[in-house]
């Protein structure tokens, strides 16, 4: 007869976690082996009594509550993507707006360094010709060379 | 005869709710959640608490989804989110200092006083003990999905249950042969 196995190996025997040859072997021994035998029983007793114990039963009311609760977890986990979504689109407006104004300070800043003409003088773009090609008949008289102290 | 395999519906509701899909989250709720009631009652002691934990776990599962990674099966994954919960809930009690199991509530009611001695006896388990045998017990789960479960060793699981087992036939002497 083999020996006794220890009743941490019955406990895996019973719920059929030993390897094939030692189970073959367990088998043997318990067929001989009385004391053993009714160890297992013992055991067995116990995993029946617990696992045929009736089960405790979620009413239909609890689950209802269950699936609120989930759906509300789920409200929440998208309404913190809304809010995540709105805070990085701010973000880029204010930034966006930022800029925007910096571009147009800049553009204004560069005007006015400018000296404007003087109101009564359009200034037209001098051709190669001696008549060139004046806009008006008031800017061909003030680039004229010789107009003198004669006003138009 | 086509086989019907609860897994593979498991995995696919998995996938369509980690799509956005709500109705297929639902779905897996309806499907695990006595299941996991009765491992919450089992571990926790008292209905109420159950009810809150197994709560927690399923939005749990919902805000981890993209996480799954098909390694376990989504039953051993929800059992094992559930199981986190429950130690997370004992942590809070203890800092709180609030009743002690053996003066909560009873359990679920049904089941006559034998039931109610069996969760009482599973209640007086250390937390340890407690998770081994009961998803042994009530989940019939392999050593190797316990220990992947309780993230311990196999060797752990096995010792663990049969510990458990020999204090569980103390105190249920009355119900022995």
């Amino acid at each position: 007869m083999t020996p006794c196995p220890s009743s941490e190996q019955l406990s895996a025997f019973l719920d059929d976690e030993v390897s094939d040859s030692r189970r073959a072997e367990m088998q043997e021994h318990l067929r001989v082996c009385p004391m053993c035998a009714a160890e297992l029983e013992r055991m067995k007793s116990v995993s029946r009594v617990v696992s045929e114990s009736p089960a405790p039963h979620l009413s239909q009311i609890s689950l209802h509550r269950l699936h609120v609760r989930v759906d509300e977890a789920m409200d929440q986990g998208l309404l913190r993507f809304v809010r995540v979504f709105n805070v990085v689109a701010a973000c880029v407006l204010i930034a966006g707006s930022s800029w925007l104004m910096v571009k147009t300070h800049e553009a204004r800043t560069v005007e006015s360094t400018t000296p404007a003409a003087p109101p009564w003088v359009d200034v037209a773009e001098v051709s190669d010709t001696p008549t060139g090609a004046y806009s008006t008949p008031a800017a061909a008289w003030y680039l004229a060379d010789d107009r003198g102290d004669e006003t138009p | 005869m086509v086989q019907h395999n609860p897994e593979a519906d498991d995995i696919e509701l998995l996938r369509r709710a980690g799509g956005g899909d709500s109705a297929a989250f639902h779905a897996l709720v309806d499907r695990h959640a006595q299941r996991l009631y009765r491992l919450a009652v089992s571990l926790i002691g008292n209905a109420a608490d159950a009810e809150d934990v197994l709560q927690e776990t399923f939005i749990g599962a919902h805000g981890g989804l993209k996480s799954f990674q098909g390694r376990a099966s989504v039953k051993t994954w929800l059992t094992r989110i559930l199981v986190l919960q429950a130690a997370q809930w004992r942590r809070n009690r203890q800092r709180k200092k609030t009743r002690s199991m053996d003066d909560s509530m009873p359990a679920a009611p049904g089941g006559g006083e034998a039931a109610m001695d069996v969760r009482a006896a599973i209640a007086k388990l250390s937390p340890e003990f407690r998770e081994v045998l009961v998803l042994r017990e009530f989940e019939k789960m392999s050593y190797e999905e316990i220990a992947g479960v309780l993230d311990v060793p196999r060797g752990t699981v096995e010792s663990r249950l049969h510990r458990a087992r020999g204090e569980m036939r103390e105190l249920l002497k009355a119900y022995l042969p």
